[in-house]
């Protein structure tokens, strides 16, 4: 469908056959290329409008799935305290392929949460954003690396969890999900919120999309304590920019976290989180600290 | 040791973070938060709501400018012909096409303008309708190229107010090495937003690298800075004087490897024509 996308290295070697033109990039940019690449029919759509699978949040129903920036990049997260956004520490910290180091991991982020206003009799809409600072508190035990190939080890990496401590509190959004200890089983509906774009290199990021999959497997991490859980085939799935977005388990209207968006494997059709639920301790602790005491 | 199946050799071998690199975002061009160039709008399709295909440009409370090639591809034997018009030149465009003007409010976070201004959307629909000469440079399988009068105008069925249009005004001819500014949304023609990011105007100045054919209009141009998001698709170049800024040409698409605009110039009477048509009292009833 496009052409000139910017693609990881490894990823050439699936798309070099596909055609001809293409600018060059600028060189300096570590993993970034330009590749030959098809231009396609321009008049035969192929993306999907949500999260793939999923839909726009035009009704302001995920309000606490906030997006968040900082010099590593752009991310989303979730509002779990009043002034504390659970999201991923890969968003903070450069992964490659030297042995992970955590002193680059960026200490600072900004947290926009976007309310939509939508006048349909005018076919018109507003993004509110609204804004606060905050401090990044990296999961102490997170680590993670990339192999030869440029892609991530799974085997690498565990904790993929950080907190955004806010510097106050997002006018009009309250946390509204419970933070689940029991872990999610195969076969679990699970709905996912998130930033990125509807289709895996699509470029209409930056608005909140959710969507629903089923959870397809399960596994324990190097730590032997955190465990990962994958999305597989139909359904809603991650791209970039849904980095640190939760995956939700709908119980009765209740929203329980379960997961937080670690990456996506298998161009976009596999979407992988880290479980919550293996680290609901820390999470719980975090809070703690970052939560000031409330005056008697 | 893995409580549920063990994942599959394939994707152990390709999971990738997440992460939206923004540390590009610099090359796109410079964020329009002001919103100088707000004249300048999206161009979607039913279809695709949210991805856009195109920028163009208002030059008439009804009437919005852009690249045929933006609309029209090359016809193919195997095309669908549901939703197409046919024109001489072998071309197949759409019928409708949606436009959206995008005004910002104060940015909240001058560091990340991309992701903290507020943005209102207002959206119009209309009839597509390309240049009567316009001829796409045709191959055999390959997409669109910008051709002769790569040229068409949407005609709105009702009248944009959220922001001015632009005035169309003689202009002199265009200079090699002159500078013009160009603003946009979208790159290349395939549904990219520059930056990837939906509603996010840019704008940057380019170089006039070669007048090809004065009286056909095409002229090449050099972007500044690397060339990683192409042409600003569709939409508007401007000469900039001190009090007034002018319209001398669109941006096509497919220019991945040569990229260039039309002139307006050559094309300025099917132009006042054009404006002329969609002001008259009766307008053709929209087309659904």
């Amino acid at each position: 469908m496009s052409a000139c996308r910017r693609l990881l290295a490894p990823y050439l070697l699936t798309v070099l056959s596909l055609g001809p033109g293409c600018s060059s990039s600028p060189s300096g940019f570590r993993g970034e290329t330009s590749v030959p690449g098809v231009t396609g029919t321009p008049l035969s759509p192929q993306d999907m409008n949500g999260v793939s699978g999923g839909r726009d949040d035009q009704e302001n129903l995920w309000r606490a799935i906030v997006r968040i920036r900082s010099v590593g990049g752009s991310c989303s997260g979730i509002l779990i305290a009043p002034q504390a956004v659970l999201t991923a520490a890969h968003c903070f910290c450069p992964v490659t392929q030297a042995a992970f180091n955590r002193k680059p991991c960026v200490k600072k982020a900004t947290v926009i949460s976007h309310f939509y206003l939508y006048r349909p009799e005018q076919r018109a809409w507003e993004a509110v954003p609204e804004t606060s600072p905050g401090d990044v508190i990296v999961h102490e035990d997170f680590t993670a690396q990339r192999n030869d190939r440029g892609f991530v080890d799974p085997d690498k990496r565990v904790a993929d969890l950080a907190i955004v401590a806010l510097e106050h509190e997002l006018s009009g959004v309250k946390p509204d999900v419970l933070l689940r200890s029991k872990e999610v089983s195969e076969g679990d509906e699970l709905t996912v919120i998130g930033y990125g774009p509807s289709a895996h290199e699509a470029q209409n990021g930056g608005l909140r999309r959710y969507g629903t999959n089923e959870v397809s497997a399960i596994r324990t991490l190097a730590d032997q304590r955190g465990r990962e859980f994958r999305f597989n085939g139909s359904g809603a799935h991650t791209h970039e920019g849904d980095s640190g977005g939760p995956a939700l388990y709908i119980d009765e209207g209740k929203r329980w976290l379960v997961g937080i968006n670690g990456g996506y494997a298998e161009n976009g059709t596999q979407s992988w989180f880290t479980s919550t639920s293996s680290y609901y301790d820390w999470i719980t602790a975090q809070l703690e600290k970052t939560q000031k005491p409330r005056a008697p | 040791m893995d409580a549920g199946r063990p994942s599959t050799p394939a994707a152990r071998e390709t999971l990738e973070l997440g992460v939206t690199n923004t540390s590009l975002y610099p090359y796109a061009g410079t964020m329009d938060f002001e919103n100088r160039y707000a004249s300048t709008v999206m161009i979607t399709t039913g279809s695709q709501p949210r991805a856009v295909r195109c920028s163009g440009v208002l030059i008439s409370p009804r009437v919005v400018l852009t690249a045929g090639s933006c609309l029209c591809e090359p016809r193919k034997s195997a095309t669908p012909a549901s939703k197409e018009e046919s024109l001489g030149s072998g071309a197949s465009c759409l019928e409708r096409a949606s436009v959206t003007t995008v005004t910002y409010g104060t940015v909240l976070d001058k560091a990340f303008p991309e992701e903290t201004t507020p943005m209102r959307f207002d959206s119009y629909e209309g009839e597509v309708r390309p240049h009567p000469e316009f001829k796409p440079l045709s191959e055999d399988s390959g997409p669109a190229k910008p051709g002769h009068a790569d040229l068409a105008v949407i005609v709105l069925d009702e009248a944009v107010k959220s922001v001015p249009p632009e005035t169309l005004m003689e202009q002199g001819e265009l200079q090699v090495h002159e500078s013009l500014v160009m603003a946009g949304y979208a790159h290349d023609g395939n549904s990219q937003a520059v930056g990837g990011l939906y509603g996010v105007r840019y704008f940057r100045k380019n170089t006039v690298a070669q007048v090809l054919a004065p009286e056909e209009g095409r002229v090449l141009y050099q972007q500044q800075g690397p060339s990683l998001y192409n042409g600003y698709a569709g939409g508007p170049c401007f000469r900039e004087e001190a009090q007034r800024r002018l319209l001398v040409g669109i941006a096509s698409i497919g220019s991945d490897q040569e990229l260039s605009f039309t002139s307006v110039s050559p094309f300025r009477d099917w132009l006042r024509a054009e404006v002329r048509r969609a002001a008259a009292p009766t307008p053709p009833a929209p087309n659904h």
